[in-house]
């Protein structure tokens, strides 16, 4: 019995220390061994990228993308060029527009459609300018100053590549300048045949013509000193609202010729009203002086000037009959100084 | 209402007054005024002013601002007055009557010997 019990004795302290070193030992080594496995990946990798930067400087030798990158720079610094000249064009076109609004609208529309085809080609241009970058060599193209850049093997390359992104954002903020002159010529030059074409409801700036003009500043000279200003700004703007319905200058004299025939009625109410008296009762003096602008401003403008010019030639007619009679009127004294001195000569015939 | 005399009712003054009291609390200006009165423009001037002295009616002037944001010179707005609208209507209530008398007499049928 104490024979088995030695043989199937328990592991010592000593024991368990060992197996333990051993385990840990173990541990260790596939821990070291898991470490070297990370950096034999990242040698690897190392290796690997080796490898694609001697790829990339081999490529970078042979220079495609510098190629690239000069032709892009050359052909942005020409589409650059054009761009500003473009610019002075549009400038050029909407003072143009500005200028000539007032022009024949023939011959705005025609600079007005050339000034539009210049800005649909340049907008065409620089879609297309920009397009390098997004056409079917920009993925190589990008590719490569990419790397270029990133990688810093070529200077001149990275600086190149700069020199077109800049190019980039001024062909962007040019096309942003001229998709603004081209709204701006939309909404001046090529509206204006627009708008000369359309139906003309109303006149856009009515105009009074100057004879009524004269007209009605000599009608509100007729009225008192005081109430001249007001009646005349109201009585123009009569005009204007006539002129403003597309009444002509027919209208507006015709207008004009009645304001002045009823000024001694206009005249009686606001003298009356100053003096507080009732404008409706007038005196048989003023009776007769309002009886003939009354009649005369219920007739046609015919009428009126008809009846005008039959004053007028009765005046000159009456002129005529008084100047007439002054001679007539000598020529009898003369008839009768004549007279006496031969009836003188019949008494005393002796004298002769 | 006052017992100020009213002015002579003439055709246009009694068109005036009847434009006016049709919307008797809106202001109107002149070439308004002859468009709904259907009278010649340049015809209303004297009456405005005559219903102006005797406080009919009230006038003032259109705002700058308005006018300048509108686009055109400033208005002269008319409108009658509380008292000028209620004389108004009797006047032309009596012009009325005056008018359907004269037509009864004008159509009474002429009396002839038997």
């Amino acid at each position: 019995m104490n024979a088995k019990r030695k043989k199937t004795r328990q592991p010592s302290v000593l024991d368990l220390a060992r197996a333990l070193e051993n385990e840990l030992a173990s541990v260790s080594v596939r821990a070291h061994a898991r470490d070297l496995a990370r950096e034999f990946g990242v040698a690897r990798d190392l290796d690997g990228a080796r490898d694609l930067a001697g790829d990339i400087v081999e490529a970078l030798r042979n220079n495609p993308a510098s190629d690239i990158a000069g032709d892009l720079t050359r052909g942005l610094c020409r589409d650059l060029t054009g761009i500003r000249e473009f610019t002075r064009e549009f400038h050029r076109a909407a003072a143009l527009a500005h200028a000539h609004k007032r022009m024949d609208d023939r011959r705005l529309a025609r600079s007005g459609n050339r000034a539009a085809d210049r800005v649909r080609s340049f907008l065409r241009d620089l879609f297309l300018a920009q397009n390098p970058l997004h056409g079917p060599h920009a993925a190589s193209v990008t590719e490569h100053a990419d790397a270029d850049y990133s990688t810093s093997a070529s200077e001149d390359n990275a600086r190149a590549y700069d020199r077109a992104r800049s190019l980039i954002g001024d062909l962007i903020s040019a096309q942003s300048n001229a998709e603004n002159l081209d709204r701006l010529l939309n909404g001046t030059a090529w509206d204006a045949p627009r708008r000369a074409r359309q139906p003309r409801d109303r006149p856009q700036m009515p105009r009074i013509a100057q004879s009524t003009g004269l007209i009605v500043t000599a009608a509100a000279r007729l009225l008192p000193r005081a109430d001249q200003l007001r009646w005349f700004e109201e009585l123009y703007c009569n005009l204007w609202d006539i002129s403003y319905d597309g009444g002509g200058r027919r209208e507006q004299l015709s207008c004009a010729l009645r304001e002045l025939l009823r000024v001694p009625q206009l005249r009686y109410a606001l003298l009356a009203q100053r003096r507080g008296e009732n404008a409706s009762a007038p005196g048989t003096g003023n009776l007769a002086v309002l009886a003939a602008p009354l009649i005369l401003g219920s007739l046609s403008w015919f009428t009126v000037t008809g009846a005008a010019l039959v004053v007028l030639v009765g005046i000159g007619a009456f002129c005529w009959v008084i100047a007439d009679a002054a001679r007539s009127a000598r020529l009898a004294t003369l008839i009768r100084a004549v007279g006496r001195r031969s009836d003188r000569l019949k008494d005393h015939p002796r004298q002769r | 209402v006052s017992k100020q005399p009213g002015p002579r009712l003439t055709l246009s003054t009694e068109l005036v007054l009847r434009t006016l009291l049709e919307k008797p609390t809106e202001e109107m200006y002149g070439q308004q005024i002859c468009t709904a009165a259907g009278l010649p423009s340049g015809t209303i001037h004297p009456i405005l002013a005559r219903l102006e002295g005797m406080h009919w009616a009230v006038s003032r002037w259109e705002d700058d601002a308005t006018a300048h944001a509108e686009g055109h010179p400033r208005r002269r707005y008319y409108r009658l007055t509380e008292d000028g609208a209620e004389r108004a209507r009797i006047a032309l209530a009596q012009v009325t009557k005056r008018a359907s008398t004269l037509a009864r007499l004008r159509t009474r049928p002429q009396g002839g010997m038997a």
